[in-house]
């Protein structure tokens, strides 16, 4: 008995020829049903699909190749006479037919070939970057490790909380810590560069089974207080900036002031999470605190252990970590998420959805392509007629037709691969960056192959309906049939006209929402100023200042050169831009502290910047209470925080905070803070994802964290017109201090770019269906209306009026549309659904879209009748009536 | 003119790098097609995954070469009668070592050009 694997199985294989089958059908079905069964989950079943399926086809066009070949040596091959000998015939007549059309074919082959060509080229990145293995041995036991905090939020792991939990954990084989990557001038090559570091863990390496292709990694007797000085590089860091030198014993580099063995190079490609060029020894230096979560975890699943069992003794861990330190663990339990899903999570929909609007694209090519062939035949009718009459059955006359459909279909096929393989190496440089392994997308021979049965169903789709329709047991030889439409064809055409408006409809829905969200991110209120700012990252940690107060003396003397320059009217500094991806968080809390237990108002997961008097000035935060820092904010003076918005709701609710003193840990642990301010919440990286908490400290009283600082300058004019002097000043004042310049928008631009990818992509098939329906549209209403010329002549000899005419054609034409426009509009309502979590501050039913996209396709599908409907009325009925 | 019989094994190389990995696995004893499979899975990362039609289109080619014959099930515990099992035969191990023996001279004069610095 065969089940239903099998049984498909057992289908598909009837493509390959009896040469191959003979003999091996069993063991073929065999070693695929294992095969499906080794794959666990849902996507890795669609994967070995995908795969047979692709192989099946590619196996049997090298077969009927070969044969072909073989063929030509050896005549008579029956393989040949089955496929090739037979259906030769009908191909050469496919493509005699074509050649003398050309306009029709070069239309049709574009439009399939965008079709296939989109569905590949979506096919090939679920591929290469959702269904490939992440580069580590058995990835799927990789797990990332966050903590809970008490209110139930997801934030990173505070060290002390990461090694109880790996010492005490027995359902991971062994847990590793990462420090968030950070940016840092790094001295080594021919001159300094900003690169990125992330100190890592003794058992990072092991955990992720990786070790360097040159050199060795870190070792567990370096990787702790007062170890060796060692760095192992990124591969592409290597060849980037340290000229691929492999002598690595007399290879340094220093970071921050501090010089570093190079002992080993990752190899290519080599990321876990994010980028980083240089990883250290994390323990060197962790973060001894409790209560403050810098690090990620990353764990090995031990053998046999699942996330499930993991997660139960996690949590268990987790309590009695509580219990032991109830007011600095904020551990309310992990969050375990596999490597794979935290690496592709964000991903997964975009590009499932991207697969599905592709389908949708080339359905719809296909029906465009079916009603042009319709609409086509009608002339062909005649020669059908004479075929029937001559003995030619109808079985051979819809191969006949086929043929030329499969012609097409190769045709379109070839330039859609043309077209895929043009379109990944555009993506390959636009999507750097946004889709992670983008390098690794590529078309081999299982894309081919998908390439190739998609072809071949694409003939199927829009050639089979033609084929049949043609031959029918027709009106035959009656001279002057033709001109007659018959009740089936018609609503065959509005089948496929209705079908056509229905895809583009919901297509276009899609991307309008898409593209709403988009302008919702866009205008939201950012409460900063972006244009007309220049910044300068300066990185002191080379700079050889004595004391903080040559370093406060550093930054007035800046300030003074940055605020003389032209047009200039504000300079301030800061430690981390808004839209920065580098930041610490900590705790901020209202007194008193009790001795046990956690203070009754506390907001954990703060985001803190050191700035000084004029940067809320510079970025055009707004002050909403209390006042700026100011000069007044001696050292000496009693220390002073402003809030933002959103944390002073959250820790004084209903009440006003300027005036109260907090406590912010760990960053200030001697002493407690005076509210002297709260400013608008400037938004951060994380938008949309949700809002940010952030507590500002002045630079004047913590001049010990300005390591990095970014000096903001506002200017009247275009602020790169002040790179050159802005430089020139930054050399005179701090010749040894590397600095960045940017302005303000174009690190804007950059971090909204994944964004602005994803909408460019979704804007091109809106677009593209758009225009794809008009012509289909166009092409039936053209051959309708051509096709009742006569009648059309008729009416017009009788007296009828012209308007009249071409209102009457227009509205049994327009029906078509309409319903198709409730059909995609209802069509876009049930899945909208699926957008849902793309979609920012826009309604997955918003009716700005469902009115504006529903008007979009009315209009085109209006002027799409309107052209052809005009032109066949404007002849004169007595030409119109000798017309046949 | 070399007789039918005895086909010279040189006029087999370059061997395709598929049909030289399931001849080397068959070296160490008789096998079935899904074996042979996992056993090339799992010791090349990066072969990518070598489906039923690809692999048996090798196999046929194989056999109708006279590189391998069919086997009979192994007696051991393992041996899964339902399968049909695969032998390598004299020839076939004559075509593997030639091939080695190609493939280490290919080796031997990359690394003479200098083009393997960095050890894998």
């Amino acid at each position: 008995m065969s089940n239903g694997p099998e049984r498909w199985y057992r289908r598909l294989l009837g493509l390959l020829p009896q040469s191959l089958r003979r003999g091996f059908e069993d063991e073929m079905v065999h070693d695929f049903l294992r095969r499906l069964e080794a794959a666990e989950s849902f996507p890795g079943k669609m994967s070995v699909w995908a795969g047979g399926f692709s192989d099946l086809v590619v196996q049997a066009v090298r077969e009927r190749v070969g044969l072909w070949r073989v063929g030509r040596s050896r005549a008579g091959a029956p393989e040949r006479a089955g496929f090739l000998g037979f259906f030769g015939r009908d191909l050469r007549y496919g493509a005699r037919t074509l050649r003398r059309t050309p306009a029709f074919t070069l239309l049709a082959v574009l439009t399939l070939a965008l079709g296939i060509g989109g569905a590949t080229v979506c096919f090939s990145l679920v591929k290469g970057v959702l269904l490939r293995p992440l580069p580590f041995p058995a990835d799927q036991e990789l797990v990332v490790l966050r903590q809970l905090n008490p209110e139930g939020r997801e934030e990173s792991l505070s060290f002390p909380n990461f090694d109880d939990l790996r010492t005490e954990s027995g359902t991971f084989s062994d847990i590793a810590a990462l420090r968030f990557a950070a940016t840092a001038s790094i001295l080594g090559g021919t001159e300094p560069v900003r690169g990125t570091v992330e100190p890592v863990s003794r058992e990072f390496f092991s955990v992720l089974g990786v070790m360097p292709f040159l050199g060795r990694p870190i070792l567990p007797e370096e990787n702790r207080p007062g170890g060796d000085a060692v760095a192992v590089v990124s591969y592409e860091f290597w060849t980037r900036s340290l000229d691929s030198d492999d002598l690595l014993s007399e290879l340094r580099i220093t970071i921050d002031g501090t010089s570093f063995q190079v002992v080993g190079v990752m190899p290519p490609g080599f990321r876990v999470l994010e980028e980083a060029d240089v990883l250290l020894p994390l323990e060197q230096n962790a973060f001894m605190v409790r209560s403050s979560s810098n690090y990620r975890g990353i764990g090995r699943l031990a053998e046999g252990a699942t996330l499930t069992q993991a997660q139960a003794e996690l949590n268990g861990i987790a309590s009695r970590i509580l219990a032991a330190y109830p007011e600095e663990a904020m551990l309310s339990g992990v969050s375990l998420r596999t490597l794979r899903e935290v690496t592709f999570g964000s991903l997964t929909r975009p590009l499932l959805l991207l697969l599905g609007a592709s389908g949708l694209l080339l359905l719809l090519a296909c029906s465009n392509v079916a009603s042009t062939l319709l609409a086509r035949s009608i002339r062909r009718e005649r020669e059908m007629a004479i075929r029937t009459a001559l003995g030619g059955g109808r079985r051979r006359l819809i191969q006949l037709v086929l043929g030329e459909s499969l012609v097409l279909a190769f045709l379109s096929g070839m330039v859609g691969m043309g077209l895929t393989l043009a379109t990944l190496k555009v993506l390959g440089s636009a999507g750097e960056g946004v889709i992670p392994r983008m390098g690794s997308v590529m078309v081999d021979g299982q894309v081919l192959g998908f390439s190739l049965g998609l072809t071949l169903l694409t003939a199927l789709l829009f050639g089979v309906l033609p084929a049949i329709r043609l031959s029918e047991p027709a009106a035959g030889l009656r001279s002057g049939s033709g001109g007659s439409t018959r009740k089936t064809g018609r609503l065959g055409w509005n089948i496929l006209v209705g079908g056509q408006v229905g895809l583009a409809v919901s297509l276009v829905v899609a991307s309008g929402l898409l593209l709403r969200s988009m302008e919702q991110i866009l205008t939201a209120e950012t409460n900063f100023r972006s244009e007309g700012v220049l910044t300068i990252g300066l990185d002191f940690s080379t700079h050889e200042s004595a004391t903080l107060w040559d370093r406060r003396a550093t930054f007035s003397e800046l300030k003074e050169e940055l605020g003389s320059l032209p047009g200039v009217a504000d300079v301030g500094f800061v430690s981390y831009l808004p839209q920065s991806r580098t930041m610490m968080t900590g705790t901020v809390y209202r007194p008193p502290l009790p001795a046990d237990g956690m203070p009754e108002h506390y907001v954990g997961n703060v985001g803190w910047r050191v700035v000084d008097e004029d940067y809320f000035r510079a970025m055009g935060i707004p002050l909403l209470k209390g006042r700026f820092f100011s000069a007044e904010d001696v050292p000496t003076a009693s220390p002073v925080i402003i809030l933002n918005e959103h944390l002073e709701r959250a820790l004084f609710p209903g009440a006003d905070g300027v005036g109260s003193r907090v406590g912010f840990v760990p960053f200030w642990r001697d002493a407690e803070l005076e509210v002297v301010g709260v400013v608008g919440s400037a938004r951060d990286w994380r938008v949309p994802e949700g809002e940010q908490l952030e507590g500002y400290v002045f630079l004047g009283q913590k001049a010990d964290y300005a390591r990095v600082m970014t000096a903001v300058i506002h200017t009247d004019g275009d602020p790169a017109d002040l790179f050159l002097p802005a430089r020139e000043r930054l050399r005179a004042v701090v010749p040894t201090v590397p600095g960045t310049l940017r302005t303000l928008d174009s690190i804007l631009a950059d971090s909204f770019r994944d964004r602005t990818f994803t909408l460019g992509v979704l804007g091109a098939f809106a677009v593209l269906s758009l225009l794809l329906s008009a012509v289909g549209i166009y092409g039936v209403v053209s051959y309708t209306v051509s096709s009742q010329a006569r009648e059309i002549g008729i009416l017009l000899a009788l007296g009828a009026e012209r308007g009249n005419v071409r209102a009457g054609m227009f509205f049994r034409s327009i029906r078509g549309v309409l319903v198709g426009i409730v059909l995609g509009v209802g069509m876009a309502v049930l899945f909208g659904g699926v957008l849902e979590s793309l979609l920012y501050e826009v309604e997955p039913r918003d009716p700005m879209t469902f009115t504006v996209a529903p008007m979009a396709l009315l209009v085109a599908a209006s002027v799409a009748i309107l052209v052809p409907v005009v032109r066949h009325t404007r002849i004169d009925p007595v030409q119109a009536m000798k017309v046949e | 003119m070399p007789s039918d019989a005895t086909p010279n094994p040189l006029s087999f190389l370059p061997l395709h790098p598929l049909e030289f990995r399931i001849l080397m696995i068959l070296m160490a004893g008789p096998s079935h097609g899904y074996a042979v499979v996992q056993e090339i899975e799992a010791r090349e990362r990066g072969v990518g995954k070598i489906y039923p039609a690809n692999l048996y289109r090798r196999i046929r080619d194989l056999l109708a070469r006279g590189l391998l014959e069919d086997a009979d099930t192994p007696r051991s515990g393992e041996g899964d009668p339902r399968r049909r099992y695969f032998r390598i035969t004299e020839l076939g191990k004559a075509v593997v070592s030639f091939e080695t023996r190609r493939l280490q001279d290919l080796l031997d004069e990359a690394r003479a050009r200098g083009l393997m610095t960095a050890k894998g």
